[in-house]
């Protein structure tokens, strides 16, 4: 883009609300806890939730937590970007997550949580946060993925109709 | 590059296999996880720390799934448990140091083992009763046992009366039991008590097993 085009300012309230949807998502699904839900359940038919003593469960707990939360936050924020726009997708589907995740990191801050240490920063913000941005891509290529249709088969009669 | 998967598009498709992808790493996780751990009877938890190490009942629990349960530091190791039915409650503290048992001690004016149980019940039914001013402490049993090898004294005790809230008449009470082992150069306290009546008698067997499993590995020098 050169600098003396205009940015479509409909293309930053696209983006805002695509990061608002990612927000959105990360906390309905954090709030509802559909992953400790799911990791219960599954521990629970161990007998086992004394396993979460273990570092090693805690972490398979934690990509449970990615694919159930990070990921599909950003595929719905990706989503709704890849459907309001059509251009530069490379560029684009990154704001969605990277937008979500700010609000996500301003909320977090806002309750008190504390994001100390480098194992916070990796795990609190950029593993989750290149999860979304994954997700972002998938979803707003679902929409624009070019299919190749197949010809449509043509029937040619050799007989001679009157 | 192919359009589509399984008859959906490759974007949509790629996004499907990576949760299920996320949920089979994290299962295998926990799952390898879990079978490392088990003691040979399957019963319980293998829990080995720099310090101390103990089986813990397999149902048993932490309180909260994103912390830690234990915290351990150069002077003071701390475990804090819930069982699977969550009326029962262990904390085991491991004062590793000279310094930080003296420490404690004095700050608190206690000279022997069994006076640490009983500043620690005290401690206990003082927090009970700025809540509830009915609340009654009753020592029931006191004695000495062995953990890990060590001397220890133990006071077994039960709060009665103690409201569910200000409002309510409703109470509960506490059945609970204080071990303190003091050696010249540290000291180990575990505490264990149940807030439902029928919980003790369902969880003590539990609890014994754990303290009869409790290994201090490395005393302090």
């Amino acid at each position: 883009m050169r600098v003396s085009e205009k940015i479509d300012p409909w293309l930053i309230i696209h983006m805002l609300i695509s990061g608002a949807i990612c927000f959105g998502i990360i906390l309905i699904l954090d709030g509802f806890g559909a992953p400790w839900r799911l990791t219960e359940w599954i521990v629970k038919s161990y007998g086992s939730l004394g396993v979460f003593i273990f570092e090693e469960a805690r972490n398979g707990y934690y990509l449970i937590r990615l694919g159930l939360i990070y990921l599909p936050a950003g595929f719905l924020g990706g989503f709704y970007l890849g459907y309001k726009v059509k251009e530069r997708l490379k560029v684009n589907m990154v704001f969605p997550s990277a937008i979500g995740f700010i609000l996500f990191l301003l909320y977090l801050i806002a309750v008190g949580y504390q994001i100390a240490g480098m194992e916070h920063v990796l795990k609190g913000i950029l593993i989750p946060l290149f999860t979304s941005i994954g997700g972002s891509y998938l979803g707003g290529y679902t929409l624009n993925w070019h299919v190749e249709e197949k010809p449509k088969e043509e029937r040619i009669s050799l007989i001679f109709e009157k | 590059m192919r359009s589509k998967l399984f008859r959906i598009r490759l974007p949509l498709a790629v996004f499907l296999i990576l949760i299920l992808a996320f949920l089979a790493a994290g299962y295998l996780t926990i799952h390898v996880t879990l079978m490392g751990k088990l003691t040979e009877d399957g019963n319980y938890l293998r829990i080995d720390m720099k310090t101390i190490e103990f089986k813990l009942p397999k149902s048993w629990r932490t309180p909260y799934p994103y912390v830690l349960p234990f915290w351990e530091n150069e002077t003071i190791c701390a475990i804090y448990l819930l069982n699977a039915e969550e009326d029962a409650m262990t904390y085991i503290i491991y004062y590793k140091t000279q310094e930080s048992v003296q420490g404690f001690m004095g700050e608190q004016n206690i000279t022997d083992e069994f006076s640490i149980a009983i500043f620690e019940i005290e401690r206990f039914y003082g927090w009970f009763q700025k809540k509830s001013q009915n609340a009654t402490l009753q020592f029931v049993e006191n004695g000495t046992i062995k953990v890990s090898e060590r001397q220890a004294s133990y006071s077994k005790i039960q709060i009665k009366n103690i409201s569910m809230s200000m409002e309510e008449n409703e109470t509960y009470n506490i059945t609970g039991i204080f071990i303190s082992s003091l050696t010249k150069r540290n000291l180990l306290e575990i505490i264990f008590y149940t807030w439902r009546d029928q919980a003790w008698n369902a969880t003590y067997d539990d609890f014994q097993i754990l303290v009869n499993s409790l290994v201090v590995k490395r005393e302090s020098e």
